[in-house]
């Protein structure tokens, strides 16, 4: 629900950092997306179309990647991959559970010219 | 030419930044930080209105009201509180650390002893943005059924308190407060769970006593 968010950090990320290096334009961009950090794909495309129109970022091709989550379980040290609702460790049966990966949104990389 | 440059920037790097910036702030003062969290109508602005209400008189107390583009919350609370400020988000769906930081440096409410923000009527995203507390509060009414753990259980398992509230009406609605708390235990085995209801008192000063050791143990942190 906070796409909109987002894109905004992203294209002032992505601005200044093609700026500094004198890029005139940006073709390309690869996002992760963690599959439980609230952003929608479809959502971030669409802001993504939408916001970039007069940026540096106009007609870029966007390629955004949903990255997996991870859970690591404060009880027997186990890494496993978490199941929503409850997040329990499948080998302890633990509640205490912290979860590692998979509610970040990042910037890979961007092609410029 | 054209080239490849590999950012592996994350987007919420700055947000975490001030957050950390904000959390650090507060830490030196000794100011506690709370953010309230909970769907629209859950209850949050009565809850405080009551919670001013039992100790404006005993703390210096500030509140940060988030809301999308009324000032209704916050005319509510002057009554019980001097210090309150509004963030109008215009459409936005949740809080951000940056403007908290810049309200606690320029508003000067690092001179309260305990600083509530409302946080966006919203399940969703709050719960994705640090904005530096010290405690997470969230709240889950009785009303709004007895299956939102399940169907949105991040801003339960990163909360610290939750408060389960409305329990006045629990006779007139099917929610399961036995289930309920099972559930919460098992996503976050630390939480601390209190049914409360403003009406009719319940749990309302088990809230309010474990609210003040809260404060009460953030002073102390700076003094040692
Ligand atoms: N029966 C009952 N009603 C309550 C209780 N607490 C709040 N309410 C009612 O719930 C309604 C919504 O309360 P608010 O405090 O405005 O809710 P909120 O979470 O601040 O709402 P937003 O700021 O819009 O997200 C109001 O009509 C309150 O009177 C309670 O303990 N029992
Ligand atoms: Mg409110
Ligand atoms: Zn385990």
């Amino acid at each position: 629900m906070h796409e909109l968010a987002l894109v905004s950090s992203l294209i002032e990320a992505v601005t200044e950092d093609a700026e500094r290096r004198g890029l005139k334009k940006v073709t390309y961009l690869s996002l992760s997306v963690g599959e439980l950090s609230g952003a929608g794909v479809d959502s971030l495309d669409f802001a993504l179309r939408h916001l970039t129109s007069g940026t540096i970022l106009e007609g870029a091709d966007f390629n955004v990647k949903v990255a997996s989550s991870l859970c690591e379980c404060k009880k027997c040290q186990q890494i496993f991959k978490p199941l929503p609702p409850f997040f329990l460790c499948p080998f302890c049966r633990s509640g205490q559970t912290v979860i590692t990966a998979g509610r970040q949104v990042y910037i890979e990389f961007y092609e410029g010219e | 030419m054209a080239m490849r440059i590999y950012l592996s920037k994350d987007l919420r790097e700055a947000s975490r930044l001030c957050a950390d910036d904000n959390r650090k702030t507060l830490a030196e003062q000794g100011v506690l930080m709370i953010n309230l969290m909970g769907s629209p109508g859950s209850g949050k602005t009565t809850l405080l209105e009551h919670t001013m209400r039992k100790l404006s008189g005993l703390y210096r107390i500030a509140v940060i009201e988030g809301d999308l583009y009324t000032a209704k919350d916050a005319e509510r609370l002057s009554p019980w509180c001097k210090q309150v400020t509004q963030i109008n988000t215009e459409g936005g769906c949740h809080l951000e650390a940056g403007s908290i930081g810049y309200l606690l440096k320029e508003e000067a409410l690092l001179d309260s002893e305990l600083v509530v923000i409302e946080n966006v009527g919203n399940l969703i995203c709050p719960a994705e943005f640090d904005l530096g507390e010290d405690i997470r509060v969230t709240q889950l009414s009785v009303t709004e059924g007895d299956d939102k753990p399940a169907k949105y259980p991040l801003v339960f398992k990163d909360a610290d308190c939750v408060l389960i509230t409305k329990l006045d009406l629990l006779p007139y609605c099917n929610f399961n407060l036995e289930r309920v708390i099972q559930e919460l235990q098992i996503i976050n085995q630390e939480l601390v769970i209190i049914p409360v209801s403003v009406y009719n008192g319940e749990g309302f000063d088990t809230w309010i006593n474990w609210l003040v050791k809260q404060i009460e143990a953030k002073k102390k942190s700076v003094l040692s």
